[in-house]
């Protein structure tokens, strides 16, 4: 929203302010100001002038040749406008004066001389009329500077409209003027209003309000209305706060809405001489005074006239009842709508107007019967012909209640954590129209004005935002707190996350990569995959992007495919969220999912495999302290490959899988590349118990080392052997692990057992040793294994 | 008998010319061992006269220490130019060559994130994890945004097919929060949010936040900026000063928007801060007596600030980082040049 200094000052005297400072004031304790423009400072030279004669220029059917009086001389003038005549007081910029960038010259038309250029409204910035010159009251002193006739200096400041949501108040410059008098702590001068005598013994104008979403219809006529057009600094102001001037009623119920954020309609008075307002009971088309044509629904409310649709309540009126040259008399509706009802209405037929938005903020109703008498003073003021010819028709259905709050100065001090004298907090609220009804030893309860209760203030909290924001949040002193001191709770799932992510990046060279909670439908199309997905999002961006994921593995093939140009050799990973199922009620059962998947342009598939295998070994044994296990196993989706997809266990409960991705997906992203990896539910991970460290004794004796190689049976797993290994039936202390790996030409394997044998208590004879030695023979035999010979 | 002296000088020229550990045993069985040369000259000694006895040993036992001193002074000298000699054929490297390329890096917001948390553990907030699906009472409602309220207008919401919603903040979390600590807490909850709204490159519609709130007696308006103002100080490693203006946010009351000092000029105006010496950094407020009420909070006997950090903001100003959609880019190249730190 655009306010304008100059409106501001018909309400607050701003002598001696400055300006800017004030503004910035506002920022600090009222809204956010987007920007400050200043208007009429590049504008000098120009003076009011009198045409004293008009004649043609030869060879032009454009030009004339004016002689003009400007006060010290008559100058000699070639001029383009169409609407030049005899008598007529414009502005005329002398040679040497300033328009914005242009410094006007004597200048050669049509080869004539031309002292000067006469100006239209576009020209010195006060429209953006191009049409013809300004023409001003035949009154007007000649010869003056233009900025003494016209208020063309104003200073200008943008207020961001989202941050006045929840002031219905602040949609109005007489709201704003309020703020500005309790911010520079001087007086808010009253509104200039029709008398509500002049109203009385008149006919009232019939209005019948059935509607339930009508909360209040002021009305009343006027008649005899001979001005057309509006005063040009009227004009002004409402084209510098982004309106323009149309004819005088629309410019004065403009003026009105802008003014006092109360959007106002006129009737053409001859059109509509009775008002009903209802809800529709059936679809209608309306053409509404934009000239389009509306599809109307069921239930949207409209203001009629004889059962025809004149305007769409609180947001356009019709093009059958609109003001136009020929309207002599006017039927003013001033009225309060739900803010839901319009606002609804306006989103349901993709129209959002001056009127609609400030509706749907929760205007204060009690606005209608001072906007009405507004509009008609400023009409009367205008056109002295004008007359009052109906008493004030006043339907107030719904009353907000009166609010009253009670606010202690100590629950003050202790919300805001400073002492604020009592003084400061009357003077305050007084100052923004809050009332005084009590003052008991330092418990007070005020008033809420009803332009502030429609939904802005509720309760205490409210109010002690009122008091901070004008007392200033820079006089408030950063203070620390007392509280007992406690160890803070770190989610364990969240330290988890961290440590792993760490450790993968730092340890694996890994990169972890962001990607969207919802499949990536191109690449999935590219790769030929089809992953599962439980859920969709029905208002997406990308109507094919929509499908929440169940699975991290495509966006982790979305990144590989991606970089893989770059990198012959890399690996990445993430930990998203996923939802694999849907809950009994519903709702989605969303896990965090961690996805790692390695891409090695050239390598064997074991290699990789065995490189992915390293990098779970290591965060399972050393960061999340759990014990891993592998169970070979098989799987339904359509990117993993068939052989050696591994479950993973954490602490026997399964967490995810281990797999290599499918040559039918990763040849398409690199021919012959092998793309490996593992994804595991990292919630159901963070659920389990981690290890605890208990510390083994060491023996003080030596230790003995025996090797044996045993011949290993096709299809036998490490797994199994291992266990075998660890099963041997002895007294002493051993260790036992995987020397070496040999495969002969058959493809027949042996594996070197490494055993470390001692006792905690003495040194091992020779006879240990060879016990030792042919337990573990037999063990191995009794599992039907042997000796390599 | 062979002269002492004799002795003493062929002793020498044999030292002279031993240059290997083995040389030094061997001499010292020569001269210094059980047969040696020494000990022979003193089984000699029984059959001098008596009187000659002292001096005679007196000799032999001088001429004993020269050689057990010449022998030691070898065998130093011998490990001496040993150790030498390998010094000397120790290769030179250029140790200016790079060791291993280390590629890995963890995600700019992970790092931010992580710098973040630990600064608000060390002041005693308890970290939390939320959801990224929610529901609609969650994210709206159970935050004082009624069904109907113009607040909805403001962030553009991702519904789902049953109804929940992609949380548009981590305020979404707050219901949830303060039912499972109850009053006093000390919180914070970082998390991923989205709005459905077009890209650029200001505007994702995949972001992060990180919430805070406390609540507690008598936790005011003064704790908020002092809170604030800490913990900015140590995100940026520099004096932060912060400034308040009321904003407009349902979840609290008052709102404000929190403005920072410029950390790129100190507040003297750039290119940043467009001149203006404040950054808008993050919404906050004190608590709306409605949600704390809907968390089970006595809003009569307990009062909060809660605030909102934009983290994937955060991480850009962090990293000089203009382009918001790089992100979610998945483009290793830029990404890994936030390392791991």
């Amino acid at each position: 929203m655009i306010v304008s200094i100059n409106w501001i000052k018909d309400f607050v005297n701003l002598d001696g302010v400055d300006i800017e400072k004030l503004i910035s004031k506002f920022t600090m304790s009222v809204a956010e100001v987007e920007g400050i423009e200043y208007k009429g400072r590049n504008l000098s030279g120009v003076v009011t002038a009198k045409i004293l004669s008009v004649d043609p220029v030869e060879n032009s059917k454009k030009l004339h040749l004016l002689k003009v009086d400007c006060g010290t001389e008559i100058l000699q003038i070639v001029c383009g406008a169409p609407n030049v005549r005899v008598g007529m007081v414009t502005a005329l910029a002398k040679i040497g004066a300033k328009l914005g960038d242009i410094t006007i010259s004597k200048a050669k038309l049509a080869g004539i001389e031309s002292y000067g250029m006469c100006c239209g409204g576009d020209e010195i910035g006060i429209s953006d009329d191009h049409s013809g010159l300004v023409e001003l009251d035949e009154n007007t002193p000649i010869g003056v500077d233009i900025k003494s006739v016209l208020d063309i200096e104003d200073i200008l400041f943008e207020v961001d409209n989202k941050s006045l949501t929840n002031r219905p108040d602040l949609w109005g410059i007489y709201g704003i003027a309020r703020e500005i008098s309790a911010l520079t702590g001087r007086p808010l001068k009253t509104l200039n209003l029709a008398d509500k005598k002049d109203f009385e013994g008149k006919e009232k104008v019939d209005v019948v309000v059935k509607s339930s979403s009508c909360n209040r219809y002021t009305s009343a006529k006027m008649e005899n209305i001979t001005r057309k057009s509006s005063d040009l600094n009227m004009q002004i102001r409402l084209f510098y706060c982004g309106m323009r001037g149309i004819n005088l009623l629309a410019d004065v119920t403009n003026y009105v809405m802008l003014e006092l954020g109360q959007p106002m309609h006129a009737f053409d008075g001859e059109k509509v001489k009775s008002i009903q307002v209802y809800d529709l009971d059936d679809d209608r088309q309306f053409v509404t005074l934009d000239g389009t044509t509306r599809n109307l629904k069921k239930g949207h409310m409209v203001i009629s006239c004889n059962n025809t649709p004149v305007a769409l309540a609180g947001i356009m009126g019709g093009e059958n009842s609109e003001i136009t040259e020929d309207t002599t008399s006017v039927l003013i509706e001033s009225a309060n709508f739900d803010a839901y009802k319009v606002r609804t209405t306006a989103i349901s037929l993709g129209m959002r107007t001056e009127a609609s938005a400030r509706y749907e903020k929760s205007l204060d109703p009690e606005l209608t019967m001072t906007a009405l008498l507004r509009l008609v003073y400023l009409v009367k003021s205008q056109d002295k012909n004008a007359r009052i010819c109906s008493s004030i028709c006043d339907i107030y259905n719904k009353h907000y209640p009166k609010l009253e709050i009670e606010l202690s100065k100590e629950y003050v001090d202790r919300f805001v954590g400073i002492k604020i004298d009592e003084k400061t907090i009357l003077d305050i609220l007084t100052s923004l129209s809050f009332k005084v009804l009590e003052n008991k030893n330092g418990v007070y309860k005020f008033e809420v004005p009803s332009f502030r209760a429609t939904k802005d203030i509720n309760g205490k909290a409210d109010l002690v935002e009122e008091i901070t924001r004008i007392y200033g949040y820079d006089n408030i002193t950063p203070q620390s707190i007392v509280q007992p001191v406690k160890p803070a709770l770190l989610d364990k799932a969240v330290a988890l996350e961290y440590d792993v992510k760490y450790a993968l990046a730092s340890r694996f060279d890994l990169n972890e990569t962001h990607s969207y909670i919802w499949y990536d439908y191109e690449s999935n199309k590219t790769l030929g995959i089809n992953p599962q997905s439980v859920i969709r999002c029905i208002n997406s961006l990308n109507k094919d992007n929509d499908k929440i994921r169940s699975t991290m593995i495509p966006s982790l093939l979305k990144v590989i495919a991606d970089n893989k140009g770059v990198y012959n050799n890399f690996g990445t990973f993430e930990i998203g969220r996923v939802v694999k199922q849907m809950r009994d009620d519903n709702l989605a059962d969303e896990t965090k999912s961690l996805g790692l998947l390695l891409y090695r342009k050239t390598a064997s598939e074991e290699s990789v495999l065995f490189e992915v295998k390293e990098i779970i070994d290591y965060i399972f044994e050393y960061v999340l302290k759990m014990n891993l296990t592998l169970e070979l196993s098989t799987h339904t989706n359509d990117y993993c490959h068939p052989k050696n997809y591994y479950k993973i266990f954490a602490n026997n409960v399964e967490v995810g899988n281990l797999f290599e991705i499918t040559p039918r997906v990763s040849d398409k992203i690199e021919e012959n590349c092998v793309v490996a990896g593992f994804e595991v539910n990292f919630s159901k991970i963070c659920e389990q118990q981690q290890t605890k460290t208990v510390f083994e004794k060491i023996s003080k004796y030596p230790t003995t080392k025996l090797d044996f190689n045993f011949i290993i049976p096709q299809g036998k797993l490490y797994k199994d052997i291992i266990s075998i290994a660890k099963s041997i039936d002895t007294q002493l202390n051993y260790k036992v692990n995987l020397l070496d790996i040999y495969e002969n030409a058959n493809g027949q394997k042996s594996y070197t057992l490494h055993y470390e044998v001692n006792s905690l208590d003495r040194t091992l004879t020779t006879e240990d040793i060879d016990l030792f030695h042919e337990a573990v023979i037999s063990k191995f035999e009794q599992n039907g294994i042997a000796l390599k010979l | 008998m062979e002269n002492l002296e004799e002795l003493l000088e062929r002793a020498k020229e044999k030292l002279a010319k031993i240059n290997g550990n083995e040389g030094l045993g061997s001499f010292y069985q020569e001269y210094l061992g059980k047969n040696g040369a020494i000990t022979s000259i003193l089984k000699c000694m029984k059959e001098l006269p008596n009187e000659q006895k002292k001096s005679f040993g007196e000799k032999v036992n001088k001429a004993k220490t020269t050689i057990q001193t010449m022998l030691a002074e070898r065998e130093r000298m011998i490990a001496e130019e040993k150790l030498q000699k390998k010094i000397n054929s120790a290769k030179e490297i250029d140790l200016t060559i790079p060791s291993k390329v280390r590629k890995g890096s963890l995600h700019p917001i992970t790092i931010v994130q992580k710098e973040v948390v630990d600064i608000f553990l060390s002041m005693g907030f308890a970290v939390e994890d939320g959801n990224e699906i929610e529901t609609e009472y969650n994210n709206f409602e159970a935050v004082n945004v009624p069904k109907n309220h113009p607040a909805r207008d403001m962030q553009d919401t991702f519904y789902l097919d049953n109804g929940q919603v992609l949380k548009t903040h981590t305020s979404a979390a707050q219901n949830r929060i303060m039912r499972k600590y109850g009053a006093p807490l000390k919180v914070i909850f970082p998390g991923r949010c989205f709005r459905n709204e077009e890209l650029d490159a200001s505007h994702e519609n995949t972001f992060f936040q990180i919430e805070g709130m406390m609540i507690d007696k008598n936790v005011s308006v003064a704790n908020l900026i002092y809170f604030m103002k800490e913990m900015l100080t140590n995100v940026f490693g520099k004096e932060i000063n912060v400034r308040l203006r009321p904003g407009f946010f349902p979840f609290v009351e008052p709102g404000f928007e929190l403005d920072i000092s410029c950390p790129y000029c100190d507040g003297k105006g750039c290119r940043v801060c467009k001149h203006g010496g404040w950054i808008e950094l993050c919404p906050c407020g004190m608590i709306h007596p409605n949600v704390l009420r809907m968390g089970g909070i006595d809003p009569e006997e307990y009062q909060g600030f809660a605030f909102g950090l934009g983290f994937s903001r955060l991480a850009m100003m962090n990293f000089d980082i203009t382009e918001i959609r790089l992100l979610n880019s998945g483009n290793i190249q830029a990404l890994s040049q936030a390392k791991i730190k």
